[in-house]
Protein backbone atom coordinates (compact mmCIF):
# COMPACT_ATOMS: atom_id res chain seq x y z
CA UNK A 1 0.00 0.00 0.00
CA UNK A 2 1.09 3.63 -0.79
CA UNK A 3 2.01 6.71 1.36
CA UNK A 4 -1.38 8.25 -0.38
CA UNK A 5 -3.21 5.28 1.71
CA UNK A 6 -2.09 5.44 4.61
CA UNK A 7 -2.28 9.32 4.67
CA UNK A 8 -6.15 9.10 3.69
CA UNK A 9 -6.72 6.34 6.51
CA UNK A 10 -4.83 8.64 8.98
CA UNK A 11 -6.89 12.04 8.03
CA UNK A 12 -10.29 9.48 8.65
CA UNK A 13 -9.25 8.50 11.61
CA UNK A 14 -8.04 11.96 12.93
CA UNK A 15 -11.64 13.42 11.29
CA UNK A 16 -13.83 10.59 13.29
CA UNK A 17 -11.76 10.87 16.89
CA UNK A 18 -11.43 14.56 16.76
CA UNK A 19 -7.62 15.20 17.06
CA UNK A 20 -4.81 15.44 14.55
CA UNK A 21 -2.68 14.07 17.50
CA UNK A 22 -3.58 10.75 15.36
CA UNK A 23 -1.34 12.31 12.64
CA UNK A 24 1.77 12.53 15.10
CA UNK A 25 1.58 9.67 17.21
CA UNK A 26 1.00 5.94 15.33
CA UNK A 27 1.10 4.56 18.90
CA UNK A 28 -2.27 6.53 20.21
CA UNK A 29 -4.53 4.18 21.96
CA UNK A 30 -7.37 5.37 20.63
CA UNK A 31 -9.90 3.29 22.88
CA UNK A 32 -8.19 4.07 26.12
CA UNK A 33 -8.15 7.77 25.72
CA UNK A 34 -11.46 7.26 24.48
CA UNK A 35 -11.29 9.17 21.13
CA UNK A 36 -12.75 6.00 19.94
CA UNK A 37 -15.76 4.27 21.31
CA UNK A 38 -18.43 2.19 19.49
CA UNK A 39 -20.93 4.78 18.11
CA UNK A 40 -16.93 6.49 16.55
CA UNK A 41 -16.29 2.49 15.69
CA UNK A 42 -18.92 2.44 13.61
CA UNK A 43 -19.02 6.31 12.27
CA UNK A 44 -15.27 5.40 11.44
CA UNK A 45 -16.52 1.76 9.56
CA UNK A 46 -18.84 4.20 7.61
CA UNK A 47 -16.40 6.46 6.83
CA UNK A 48 -13.95 3.74 5.72
CA UNK A 49 -16.38 2.40 3.27
CA UNK A 50 -17.55 5.41 1.84
CA UNK A 51 -13.72 6.12 1.61
CA UNK A 52 -12.38 3.07 -0.14
CA UNK A 53 -15.57 0.97 -0.59
CA UNK A 54 -14.43 -1.26 1.79
CA UNK A 55 -17.19 -3.12 4.33
CA UNK A 56 -16.37 -3.92 7.40
CA UNK A 57 -18.90 -6.11 9.63
CA UNK A 58 -19.32 -4.52 12.85
CA UNK A 59 -20.43 -8.28 13.81
CA UNK A 60 -17.06 -9.69 13.35
CA UNK A 61 -14.88 -6.82 14.60
CA UNK A 62 -12.29 -6.75 16.83
CA UNK A 63 -11.41 -3.44 18.75
CA UNK A 64 -7.92 -4.93 19.47
CA UNK A 65 -7.35 -4.67 15.85
CA UNK A 66 -7.92 -0.75 16.02
CA UNK A 67 -6.08 -0.02 18.95
CA UNK A 68 -4.14 2.49 17.75
CA UNK A 69 -3.87 4.21 14.48
CA UNK A 70 -0.94 2.19 13.21
CA UNK A 71 -2.61 -0.88 14.01
CA UNK A 72 -6.20 0.63 11.79
CA UNK A 73 -3.16 0.74 9.04
CA UNK A 74 -2.71 -2.63 9.22
CA UNK A 75 -5.68 -3.68 9.24
CA UNK A 76 -7.43 -2.06 6.45
CA UNK A 77 -4.03 -3.14 4.29
CA UNK A 78 -5.02 -6.96 5.13
CA UNK A 79 -8.54 -6.03 4.62
CA UNK A 80 -7.87 -4.34 0.81
CA UNK A 81 -5.36 -7.55 0.27
CA UNK A 82 -8.09 -10.15 0.67
CA UNK A 83 -10.61 -7.91 -1.23
CA UNK A 84 -8.12 -6.86 -4.06
CA UNK B 1 -54.07 -4.33 42.11
CA UNK B 2 -51.74 -1.60 42.41
CA UNK B 3 -48.55 -1.58 40.36
CA UNK B 4 -46.26 -3.89 43.46
CA UNK B 5 -49.13 -6.21 43.08
CA UNK B 6 -49.20 -6.16 39.24
CA UNK B 7 -45.55 -7.67 39.63
CA UNK B 8 -45.94 -9.76 42.73
CA UNK B 9 -49.15 -11.79 41.11
CA UNK B 10 -46.27 -13.38 38.69
CA UNK B 11 -44.59 -15.19 41.65
CA UNK B 12 -47.51 -16.62 42.57
CA UNK B 13 -48.95 -17.29 38.79
CA UNK B 14 -45.42 -17.92 37.54
CA UNK B 15 -43.30 -18.62 40.38
CA UNK B 16 -40.26 -19.64 37.85
CA UNK B 17 -41.19 -17.59 35.02
CA UNK B 18 -37.60 -15.39 34.25
CA UNK B 19 -38.05 -12.05 35.51
CA UNK B 20 -34.23 -10.61 34.47
CA UNK B 21 -31.77 -11.90 32.60
CA UNK B 22 -27.53 -9.87 33.48
CA UNK B 23 -25.37 -11.30 31.47
CA UNK B 24 -25.18 -15.09 33.12
CA UNK B 25 -27.95 -13.90 36.27
CA UNK B 26 -31.47 -15.14 36.37
CA UNK B 27 -33.72 -13.39 38.69
CA UNK B 28 -37.05 -15.22 38.39
CA UNK B 29 -40.56 -13.80 39.59
CA UNK B 30 -40.81 -16.32 42.94
CA UNK B 31 -37.44 -15.37 43.87
CA UNK B 32 -38.10 -11.61 43.14
CA UNK B 33 -40.78 -11.57 45.09
CA UNK B 34 -39.41 -13.40 48.50
CA UNK B 35 -36.30 -11.13 48.33
CA UNK B 36 -38.21 -7.84 47.74
CA UNK B 37 -40.38 -9.13 50.89
CA UNK B 38 -37.65 -9.52 53.01
CA UNK B 39 -35.10 -6.70 51.93
CA UNK B 40 -38.26 -4.52 52.61
CA UNK B 41 -39.16 -6.15 56.23
CA UNK B 42 -35.42 -5.40 57.00
CA UNK B 43 -35.83 -1.86 55.96
CA UNK B 44 -38.94 -1.21 58.04
CA UNK B 45 -37.74 -3.18 60.96
CA UNK B 46 -34.29 -0.78 60.58
CA UNK B 47 -35.69 2.65 59.48
CA UNK B 48 -39.17 2.57 61.02
CA UNK B 49 -40.92 6.06 60.00
CA UNK B 50 -37.92 7.38 58.55
CA UNK B 51 -39.11 7.33 54.57
CA UNK B 52 -36.03 8.78 53.35
CA UNK B 53 -35.27 7.21 50.33
CA UNK B 54 -32.86 4.22 49.57
CA UNK B 55 -30.27 4.62 47.29
CA UNK B 56 -28.90 1.61 44.91
CA UNK B 57 -25.62 1.91 42.82
CA UNK B 58 -25.10 -1.03 40.26
CA UNK B 59 -24.95 -1.89 36.93
CA UNK B 60 -28.04 -4.16 35.85
CA UNK B 61 -27.71 -6.74 38.31
CA UNK B 62 -30.80 -8.42 39.32
CA UNK B 63 -30.33 -7.64 43.03
CA UNK B 64 -30.98 -3.73 41.74
CA UNK B 65 -34.89 -5.04 40.66
CA UNK B 66 -35.00 -6.47 43.84
CA UNK B 67 -33.52 -3.32 46.07
CA UNK B 68 -36.04 -1.23 43.86
CA UNK B 69 -39.24 -3.22 44.52
CA UNK B 70 -38.20 -3.50 48.51
CA UNK B 71 -37.70 0.06 48.82
CA UNK B 72 -41.23 0.48 47.75
CA UNK B 73 -42.63 -2.29 49.75
CA UNK B 74 -41.04 -0.60 52.44
CA UNK B 75 -42.71 2.62 51.72
CA UNK B 76 -39.49 4.27 50.31
CA UNK B 77 -38.82 5.54 47.37
CA UNK B 78 -35.76 4.25 45.26
CA UNK B 79 -32.64 6.41 43.94
CA UNK B 80 -31.16 4.67 41.21
CA UNK B 81 -27.40 4.82 40.47
CA UNK B 82 -25.35 3.43 37.99
CA UNK B 83 -21.82 2.76 38.70
CA UNK B 84 -20.84 4.34 35.30
CA UNK B 85 -20.97 7.48 37.11
CA UNK B 86 -17.99 9.03 38.67
CA UNK B 87 -17.98 9.00 42.31
CA UNK B 88 -18.03 12.65 42.41
CA UNK B 89 -21.10 12.78 40.48
CA UNK B 90 -22.68 9.96 42.76
CA UNK B 91 -21.12 11.78 45.86
CA UNK B 92 -23.36 15.09 44.60
CA UNK B 93 -26.71 12.80 44.02
CA UNK B 94 -26.30 11.14 47.71
CA UNK B 95 -26.27 14.47 49.24
CA UNK B 96 -28.89 15.89 48.00
CA UNK B 97 -31.28 12.90 47.74
CA UNK B 98 -29.80 12.09 51.85
CA UNK B 99 -30.44 8.10 51.56
CA UNK B 100 -31.45 6.23 54.69
CA UNK B 101 -29.54 3.40 53.20
CA UNK B 102 -26.95 2.90 49.83
CA UNK B 103 -27.26 -0.76 48.90
CA UNK B 104 -24.58 -2.00 46.33
CA UNK B 105 -25.77 -5.68 44.76
CA UNK B 106 -23.83 -7.65 47.49
CA UNK B 107 -25.59 -6.01 50.44
CA UNK B 108 -28.89 -6.48 48.77
CA UNK B 109 -27.88 -10.49 48.49
CA UNK B 110 -27.01 -10.18 52.62
CA UNK B 111 -30.28 -8.35 53.65
CA UNK B 112 -32.88 -10.48 51.43
CA UNK B 113 -32.30 -13.58 53.02
CA UNK B 114 -34.14 -13.44 56.10
CA UNK B 115 -37.95 -15.08 56.30
CA UNK B 116 -39.95 -12.55 54.25
CA UNK B 117 -43.28 -11.27 55.61
CA UNK B 118 -45.63 -8.68 53.94
CA UNK B 119 -44.73 -5.21 54.94
CA UNK B 120 -47.96 -2.77 55.78
CA UNK B 121 -46.31 0.39 54.76
CA UNK B 122 -46.40 0.12 51.20
CA UNK B 123 -45.41 3.04 48.70
CA UNK B 124 -48.71 4.69 47.94
CA UNK B 125 -50.51 6.03 44.79
CA UNK B 126 -48.83 9.37 45.84
CA UNK B 127 -46.01 8.83 47.26
CA UNK B 128 -42.55 8.83 45.85
CA UNK B 129 -41.95 5.89 43.72
CA UNK B 130 -38.45 6.54 42.43
CA UNK B 131 -36.54 10.39 42.49
CA UNK B 132 -34.20 10.15 39.25
CA UNK B 133 -31.54 12.84 38.81
CA UNK B 134 -30.64 14.51 35.45
CA UNK B 135 -28.34 17.47 34.57
CA UNK B 136 -28.70 20.68 36.01
CA UNK B 137 -27.72 23.64 34.96
CA UNK B 138 -25.52 25.23 37.52
CA UNK B 139 -23.47 21.61 37.72
CA UNK B 140 -25.98 20.08 41.00
CA UNK B 141 -27.72 17.13 39.69
CA UNK B 142 -31.46 17.95 39.89
CA UNK B 143 -33.52 14.83 41.55
CA UNK B 144 -37.54 14.26 39.51
CA UNK B 145 -39.17 12.88 41.83
CA UNK B 146 -41.84 10.37 40.37
CA UNK B 147 -44.71 8.99 42.64
CA UNK B 148 -46.50 5.49 42.05
CA UNK B 149 -49.42 7.22 40.41
CA UNK B 150 -47.36 8.57 38.08
CA UNK B 151 -46.02 5.25 37.05
CA UNK B 152 -48.60 3.40 37.07
CA UNK B 153 -50.27 5.92 34.68
CA UNK B 154 -47.35 5.47 32.37
CA UNK B 155 -47.25 1.74 32.65
CA UNK B 156 -51.28 1.59 31.94
CA UNK B 157 -51.49 3.45 28.97
CA UNK B 158 -48.18 1.07 27.75
CA UNK B 159 -49.93 -2.14 28.23
CA UNK B 160 -52.98 -0.36 26.47
CA UNK B 161 -51.27 0.55 23.45
CA UNK B 162 -48.89 -2.10 23.32
CA UNK B 163 -51.14 -4.84 24.34
CA UNK B 164 -47.83 -7.25 25.53
CA UNK B 165 -48.52 -10.48 25.66
CA UNK B 166 -48.61 -11.58 29.06
CA UNK B 167 -45.65 -14.02 29.65
CA UNK B 168 -44.65 -14.00 26.56
CA UNK B 169 -42.37 -10.75 25.54
CA UNK B 170 -38.70 -10.19 26.45
CA UNK B 171 -37.92 -6.68 26.72
CA UNK B 172 -34.54 -5.36 25.76
CA UNK B 173 -32.78 -3.22 28.39
CA UNK B 174 -30.53 -1.16 27.22
CA UNK B 175 -30.12 1.96 29.19
CA UNK B 176 -28.68 2.07 32.65
CA UNK B 177 -31.55 2.27 35.55
CA UNK B 178 -30.16 6.18 36.23
CA UNK B 179 -31.77 6.72 32.97
CA UNK B 180 -35.92 7.38 32.87
CA UNK B 181 -35.56 5.41 29.77
CA UNK B 182 -34.80 1.43 31.07
CA UNK B 183 -38.23 2.52 33.59
CA UNK B 184 -39.98 1.35 30.00
CA UNK B 185 -38.22 -1.84 29.69
CA UNK B 186 -38.47 -2.40 33.46
CA UNK B 187 -42.07 -2.03 34.20
CA UNK B 188 -43.70 -3.03 31.30
CA UNK B 189 -41.53 -6.16 31.87
CA UNK B 190 -42.65 -6.49 35.08
CA UNK B 191 -45.96 -5.96 35.31
CA UNK B 192 -46.43 -8.44 32.23
CA UNK B 193 -44.52 -11.48 33.80
CA UNK B 194 -42.03 -11.09 31.09
CA UNK B 195 -38.49 -11.45 30.66
CA UNK B 196 -36.23 -7.76 31.21
CA UNK B 197 -32.96 -9.02 29.20
CA UNK B 198 -30.20 -6.24 29.89
CA UNK B 199 -27.26 -5.53 27.98
CA UNK B 200 -24.75 -4.18 29.92
CA UNK B 201 -21.79 -1.70 29.22
CA UNK B 202 -18.73 -3.98 27.82
CA UNK B 203 -21.51 -5.47 25.23
CA UNK B 204 -21.66 -1.76 24.17
CA UNK B 205 -17.92 -1.47 23.91
CA UNK B 206 -17.86 -4.71 22.33
CA UNK B 207 -20.00 -4.81 18.79
CA UNK B 208 -18.94 -8.58 18.15
CA UNK B 209 -19.91 -9.47 21.87
CA UNK B 210 -22.80 -7.08 21.37
CA UNK B 211 -24.34 -8.42 18.01
CA UNK B 212 -23.99 -12.18 19.51
CA UNK B 213 -26.16 -11.48 22.86
CA UNK B 214 -28.95 -9.58 20.78
CA UNK B 215 -29.31 -12.60 18.73
CA UNK B 216 -29.14 -14.62 22.13
CA UNK B 217 -32.10 -12.29 23.55
CA UNK B 218 -34.71 -13.66 22.52
CA UNK B 219 -35.83 -10.04 22.45
CA UNK B 220 -39.48 -9.40 21.62
CA UNK B 221 -39.86 -5.46 22.29
CA UNK B 222 -36.72 -3.69 21.84
CA UNK B 223 -36.33 -0.50 23.70
CA UNK B 224 -33.68 2.22 23.37
CA UNK B 225 -32.66 5.74 21.86
CA UNK B 226 -32.55 5.96 17.98
CA UNK B 227 -28.94 6.20 18.09
CA UNK B 228 -28.52 2.60 19.65
CA UNK B 229 -30.54 1.26 16.86
CA UNK B 230 -28.72 3.49 14.36
CA UNK B 231 -25.88 2.14 15.06
CA UNK B 232 -26.73 -1.38 15.18
CA UNK B 233 -27.94 -1.12 11.60
CA UNK B 234 -24.31 -0.62 10.29
CA UNK B 235 -24.27 -4.19 10.42
CA UNK B 236 -26.24 -6.18 7.43
CA UNK B 237 -26.83 -9.50 9.58
CA UNK B 238 -28.87 -6.80 11.88
CA UNK B 239 -32.21 -8.14 10.20
CA UNK B 240 -35.31 -10.44 11.76
CA UNK B 241 -32.50 -13.33 11.12
CA UNK B 242 -30.48 -12.11 14.14
CA UNK B 243 -33.83 -11.09 15.92
CA UNK B 244 -36.70 -13.70 14.71
CA UNK B 245 -39.01 -12.65 17.55
CA UNK B 246 -39.04 -9.28 17.36
CA UNK B 247 -42.53 -7.27 17.48
CA UNK B 248 -41.84 -3.80 18.06
CA UNK B 249 -39.14 -0.84 18.26
CA UNK B 250 -40.42 1.54 20.87
CA UNK B 251 -38.01 4.49 20.50
CA UNK B 252 -37.52 7.79 23.09
CA UNK B 253 -35.58 10.36 24.51
CA UNK B 254 -34.35 11.73 21.10
CA UNK B 255 -35.45 12.81 17.58
CA UNK B 256 -35.65 9.18 15.78
CA UNK B 257 -34.66 9.88 12.05
CA UNK B 258 -37.09 8.51 8.95
CA UNK B 259 -34.21 7.12 7.72
CA UNK B 260 -33.43 4.90 10.95
CA UNK B 261 -37.39 4.13 10.84
CA UNK B 262 -37.72 3.18 7.37
CA UNK B 263 -34.57 0.83 7.54
CA UNK B 264 -35.92 -1.11 10.69
CA UNK B 265 -39.16 -1.56 8.84
CA UNK B 266 -37.33 -2.89 5.53
CA UNK B 267 -35.30 -5.45 8.00
CA UNK B 268 -37.88 -6.06 10.25
CA UNK B 269 -40.69 -6.60 8.07
CA UNK B 270 -42.83 -8.27 10.75
CA UNK B 271 -42.11 -5.65 13.48
CA UNK B 272 -43.65 -2.19 14.26
CA UNK B 273 -41.50 0.98 15.13
CA UNK B 274 -43.28 3.41 17.55
CA UNK B 275 -41.88 6.98 18.30
CA UNK B 276 -42.72 8.41 21.48
CA UNK B 277 -41.84 12.12 23.20
CA UNK B 278 -41.50 12.95 26.75
CA UNK B 279 -39.53 14.83 29.47
CA UNK B 280 -38.02 12.75 32.94
CA UNK B 281 -40.49 15.28 34.65
CA UNK B 282 -43.83 13.27 32.95
CA UNK B 283 -42.55 9.75 33.86
CA UNK B 284 -40.62 8.72 30.57
CA UNK B 285 -42.99 9.38 27.69
CA UNK B 286 -46.21 10.81 27.21
CA UNK B 287 -46.88 10.87 23.53
CA UNK B 288 -46.52 8.01 20.67
CA UNK B 289 -47.38 7.59 16.99
CA UNK B 290 -46.59 4.22 14.93
CA UNK B 291 -44.44 5.03 12.03
CA UNK B 292 -45.49 3.14 9.10
CA UNK B 293 -45.12 3.49 5.90
CA UNK B 294 -47.98 6.13 5.26
CA UNK B 295 -46.57 7.97 7.82
CA UNK B 296 -42.61 7.99 6.30
CA UNK B 297 -44.03 8.96 2.37
CA UNK B 298 -45.58 12.18 4.65
CA UNK B 299 -43.40 13.52 7.08
CA UNK B 300 -39.66 13.75 6.27
CA UNK B 301 -39.51 14.94 10.13
CA UNK B 302 -41.22 12.42 12.28
CA UNK B 303 -44.13 13.27 14.26
CA UNK B 304 -43.92 12.23 18.35
CA UNK B 305 -47.35 11.46 18.25
CA UNK B 306 -50.42 12.05 20.08
CA UNK B 307 -50.82 12.15 24.34
CA UNK B 308 -51.98 9.29 26.23
CA UNK B 309 -55.39 9.20 27.21
CA UNK B 310 -56.10 10.88 30.76
CA UNK B 311 -53.00 13.72 30.07
CA UNK B 312 -53.15 16.37 27.96
CA UNK B 313 -50.31 17.88 25.87
CA UNK B 314 -50.45 21.58 24.61
CA UNK B 315 -48.47 23.85 23.00
CA UNK B 316 -48.13 27.71 24.50
CA UNK B 317 -46.16 31.51 23.54
CA UNK B 318 -44.60 33.27 26.14
CA UNK B 319 -47.72 34.66 28.02
CA UNK B 320 -48.74 31.27 28.43
CA UNK B 321 -51.81 31.05 26.25
CA UNK B 322 -52.59 27.95 24.14
CA UNK B 323 -51.53 28.17 20.50
CA UNK B 324 -53.86 26.75 17.66
CA UNK B 325 -52.37 23.76 15.60
CA UNK B 326 -49.38 25.11 12.81
CA UNK B 327 -47.78 27.49 15.44
CA UNK B 328 -45.06 27.35 17.33
CA UNK B 329 -44.21 27.68 21.09
CA UNK B 330 -43.60 25.69 24.45
CA UNK B 331 -44.87 22.28 24.70
CA UNK B 332 -46.98 21.34 28.27
CA UNK B 333 -47.78 18.63 29.95
CA UNK B 334 -50.83 18.26 32.03
CA UNK B 335 -51.99 15.11 34.21
CA UNK B 336 -51.13 12.35 36.34
CA UNK B 337 -48.26 11.97 34.88
CA UNK B 338 -46.31 14.94 36.20
CA UNK B 339 -43.71 14.76 38.73
CA UNK B 340 -44.06 16.24 41.81
CA UNK B 341 -41.13 18.18 40.93
CA UNK B 342 -37.56 17.84 42.08
CA UNK B 343 -35.95 17.05 45.45
CA UNK B 344 -35.41 20.01 47.99
CA UNK B 345 -35.35 22.58 45.24
CA UNK B 346 -38.38 24.44 45.74
CA UNK B 347 -37.51 27.74 43.48
CA UNK B 348 -36.49 24.88 40.25
CA UNK B 349 -40.08 23.11 40.99
CA UNK B 350 -42.37 26.61 40.99
CA UNK B 351 -40.21 27.50 37.90
CA UNK B 352 -41.59 25.11 35.66
CA UNK B 353 -44.70 23.13 37.54
CA UNK B 354 -47.99 24.81 37.95
CA UNK B 355 -51.44 23.63 38.93
CA UNK B 356 -53.73 23.81 35.38
CA UNK B 357 -57.65 23.14 36.16
CA UNK B 358 -56.77 21.24 39.34
CA UNK B 359 -53.88 18.74 36.94
CA UNK B 360 -49.92 19.04 38.03
CA UNK B 361 -48.53 20.25 34.67
CA UNK B 362 -44.75 20.70 33.84
CA UNK B 363 -43.49 23.16 30.88
CA UNK B 364 -41.09 21.24 29.28
CA UNK B 365 -38.85 24.21 27.92
CA UNK B 366 -39.53 21.83 24.38
CA UNK B 367 -40.76 23.44 21.37
CA UNK B 368 -43.11 22.55 18.85
CA UNK B 369 -46.46 22.19 17.41
CA UNK B 370 -49.54 20.11 16.24
CA UNK B 371 -49.82 19.27 12.83
CA UNK B 372 -52.44 16.93 11.42
CA UNK B 373 -53.01 16.24 15.06
CA UNK B 374 -49.60 15.34 15.41
CA UNK B 375 -47.23 16.49 17.95
CA UNK B 376 -43.59 17.55 16.33
CA UNK B 377 -40.94 18.18 18.69
CA UNK B 378 -38.93 21.66 17.15
CA UNK B 379 -35.70 21.68 19.86
CA UNK B 380 -35.37 23.39 22.68
CA UNK B 381 -35.93 27.00 23.96
CA UNK B 382 -32.73 27.14 26.34
CA UNK B 383 -29.35 25.24 25.96
CA UNK B 384 -29.96 22.32 26.75
CA UNK B 385 -29.25 19.46 24.69
CA UNK B 386 -29.49 15.19 24.11
CA UNK B 387 -26.53 13.17 23.16
CA UNK B 388 -27.39 9.14 22.38
CA UNK B 389 -30.66 10.30 24.38
CA UNK B 390 -28.91 11.98 27.49
CA UNK B 391 -29.76 14.96 28.76
CA UNK B 392 -27.20 17.68 29.09
CA UNK B 393 -27.13 21.21 30.35
CA UNK B 394 -23.76 22.65 29.02
CA UNK B 395 -23.76 24.85 32.41
CA UNK B 396 -23.55 21.56 34.21
CA UNK B 397 -20.23 21.03 32.44
CA UNK B 398 -18.95 24.79 32.35
CA UNK B 399 -19.31 24.54 36.11
CA UNK B 400 -17.66 21.72 36.18
CA UNK B 401 -14.79 22.77 34.47
CA UNK B 402 -15.01 25.77 36.42
CA UNK B 403 -14.30 23.50 39.77
CA UNK B 404 -10.69 22.31 38.19
CA UNK B 405 -7.91 24.70 39.31
CA UNK B 406 -6.01 24.84 35.64
CA UNK B 407 -9.52 26.62 34.18
CA UNK B 408 -10.14 30.51 34.72
CA UNK B 409 -12.93 30.14 31.83
CA UNK B 410 -14.98 27.86 30.42
CA UNK B 411 -18.01 28.08 27.18
CA UNK B 412 -19.42 24.76 26.11
CA UNK B 413 -21.24 24.11 23.27
CA UNK B 414 -22.72 21.32 21.21
CA UNK B 415 -21.05 20.31 17.99
CA UNK B 416 -23.08 20.45 15.38
CA UNK B 417 -22.86 17.76 12.16
CA UNK B 418 -25.93 17.82 9.82
CA UNK B 419 -28.29 19.72 12.19
CA UNK B 420 -27.84 17.29 15.06
CA UNK B 421 -25.71 17.26 18.16
CA UNK B 422 -22.99 15.10 17.62
CA UNK B 423 -20.58 16.33 20.61
CA UNK B 424 -20.08 18.89 23.11
CA UNK B 425 -16.84 21.28 22.60
CA UNK B 426 -15.44 23.55 25.25
CA UNK B 427 -13.14 26.36 24.98
CA UNK B 428 -11.34 26.99 27.75
CA UNK B 429 -9.42 30.00 29.14
CA UNK B 430 -6.50 28.78 31.36
CA UNK B 431 -5.65 29.81 34.95
CA UNK B 432 -1.87 30.35 34.33
CA UNK B 433 0.91 29.74 31.22
CA UNK B 434 1.58 25.71 30.39
CA UNK B 435 4.47 23.59 28.08
CA UNK B 436 1.97 21.21 27.26
CA UNK B 437 0.57 20.36 23.89
CA UNK B 438 -3.27 21.06 23.34
CA UNK B 439 -3.44 17.21 22.92
CA UNK B 440 -1.75 16.68 26.60
CA UNK B 441 -4.32 19.24 28.03
CA UNK B 442 -7.22 18.03 26.23
CA UNK B 443 -6.38 14.34 27.97
CA UNK B 444 -5.71 16.05 30.77
CA UNK B 445 -8.60 17.94 31.40
CA UNK B 446 -10.91 14.69 30.34
CA UNK B 447 -9.42 13.27 32.90
CA UNK B 448 -10.40 15.38 35.72
CA UNK B 449 -13.53 15.76 34.63
CA UNK B 450 -13.85 12.33 34.02
CA UNK B 451 -13.60 12.42 37.82
CA UNK B 452 -16.54 14.13 38.04
CA UNK B 453 -19.04 13.87 35.27
CA UNK B 454 -20.51 10.58 33.96
CA UNK B 455 -18.65 9.91 30.42
CA UNK B 456 -21.62 11.13 27.99
CA UNK B 457 -21.67 14.95 29.42
CA UNK B 458 -17.73 14.87 28.72
CA UNK B 459 -16.60 17.48 25.85
CA UNK B 460 -14.52 15.89 23.41
CA UNK B 461 -13.35 18.57 21.63
CA UNK B 462 -10.93 21.49 23.99
CA UNK B 463 -10.21 24.57 22.39
CA UNK B 464 -7.89 26.97 24.11
CA UNK B 465 -7.84 30.49 24.33
CA UNK B 466 -5.96 33.52 25.81
CA UNK B 467 -9.55 35.46 26.25
CA UNK B 468 -12.76 35.31 25.02
CA UNK B 469 -14.62 37.58 22.52
CA UNK B 470 -17.20 39.87 24.28
CA UNK B 471 -20.76 41.02 23.13
CA UNK B 472 -21.04 44.58 22.49
CA UNK B 473 -22.75 43.84 26.26
CA UNK B 474 -19.77 42.56 27.53
CA UNK B 475 -20.70 39.26 28.09
CA UNK B 476 -19.07 35.99 26.04
CA UNK B 477 -19.96 35.68 23.04
CA UNK B 478 -20.89 32.22 22.93
CA UNK B 479 -22.18 32.52 19.02
CA UNK B 480 -19.10 33.96 17.75
CA UNK B 481 -17.44 30.68 19.76
CA UNK B 482 -20.00 28.44 18.48
CA UNK B 483 -19.08 29.46 14.81
CA UNK B 484 -15.31 29.11 14.98
CA UNK B 485 -15.61 25.02 15.59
Amino acid sequence: MNAGFHEKVLQLVASVAETDEVLANLELPLYECQLLDSIKTVELMIRIEEEFGLKISPAEFERENWGTPRRIIADLEKRMRVNA
Amino acid sequence: MNLIEQIDHWALTAPNAIAHISGDKRLTYGELRRRSDALAAHLTERFGNNRSPIAVLGHREPQMLIAFLGAVKSGRPYVPLDTVLPQQRIDKILAISRPALLLSPEDVTKLSSSAPFVPATRVQRDDPFYILFTSGSTGEPKGVIITLGCLEHFVAWMLREQKFVPLGETFLNTAPFSFDLSVMDLYCSLTTGSTLFSISRDLVANPKMLYRALGNSGSTTWVSTPSFAQMCLVEEKFSEGMLPRIRRFLFCGETLAAQTAARLLERFPRAQVWNMYGPTEATVATTSVRIDRSILEKYSALPVGRAMPGTDVFVVNRAGETLPANEQGEIVIAGPNVSLGYLGRTDLTEAVFFDHFGRRAYRTGDQGRFHDGFLFFEGRMDSQLKLSGYRIEPGDVEANLLALPSVREAVVTPVIKNGAAQSLAAFVVLSGQTERSHFELTQSLRRQLAERLPVYMLPRKFVFRDVFPLTANGKVDRARLAQSL
